[in-house]
């Protein structure tokens, strides 16, 4: 959008009344929230980037992550679930990275 | 003799094909709906494309991870989510099917098995879950 195009936007909405332009602030509000979550890239959880990014360092092992960080390894799920316990944070992601080039079963 | 105590009781159709539970996934304030098929085999939850495209997730902007069946392999992408059955509700990891035309939604060991305690009587249609509590 050009500046004069927003410019003229503000300058109107100086004109308006506050009940117009608290209609204003929640359809924006909305439109914000819905390029949010339905946009062109859709929504991508923190915790998928860091295992696209870390797969091939942590394959086969076990991994306790927390928006989008590491909390803990190790080699089975009871392992990471009581380190990150100890380390204070609550519902951890715990989940299993698959070794590199693998075809795990699934299900019939 | 050994025993369990159980948190939840849920009873099911033991006529049925397959032992199905009501599955809820969230992200952010997106939530899909759907049934799911407990499968003690599968080595993850599986679940098809449309239902994480419901909750506003781009399926292949996760992982790609290929698995395997009795008669071939098929292809989808990983993603981080929350999964809630039965009132047990915890961050999880899923996949999600490429192929739109994959309609089996599957609940295996990594990501759900492996975070509860599972105590199925087919003989009653009944199938107890409980929450597990590291020792």
């Amino acid at each position: 959008m050009s500046t004069a195009i927003l410019d003229e936007i503000v300058e109107k909405t100086a004109q308006i009344s506050d009940e117009e332009r608290d209609k204003l602030i929640q359809v924006l509000q909305e439109q914000k929230e819905r390029a949010k979550q339905n946009g062109k890239k859709g929504s991508v959880h923190p915790n998928t980037i860091w295992v696209k990014e870390h797969h091939a360092e942590y394959a086969g092992k076990h991994v306790a992550l927390k928006d989008g960080e590491l909390i803990a390894v190790g080699e089975t799920i009871k392992e990471v679930d009581l380190k990150a316990k100890e380390k204070g944070i609550e519902n951890p992601l715990l989940t299993f990275l698959f070794p590199l080039d693998s075809e795990p079963f699934g299900g019939w | 003799m050994h025993s369990l105590d159980f948190e939840n009781l849920i009873l099911y159709d033991a006529g049925k094909a397959g032992i199905s539970l009501d599955v809820e996934i969230q992200l952010g304030n997106s939530i899909a709906n759907f049934e799911a098929k407990i499968d003690t085999g599968a080595e993850a939850c599986i679940f098809q494309r449309a239902y994480g495209e419901q909750i506003g997730i781009e399926i292949e902007s996760g992982e790609l991870q290929n698995f395997s069946t009795a008669t071939g392999s098929f292809k989808t992408y990983g993603h981080s989510l929350t999964l809630i059955t039965a009132e047990f509700r915890f961050d999880s990891y899923v996949f999600f099917a490429a192929d739109e035309s994959f309609r089996k939604n599957v609940l295996g060991r990594y990501g759900w098995l492996n975070r509860l305690i599972v105590c199925i009587n087919d003989y009653d249609g009944k199938l107890y879950l409980n929450r597990y509590e590291s020792e």
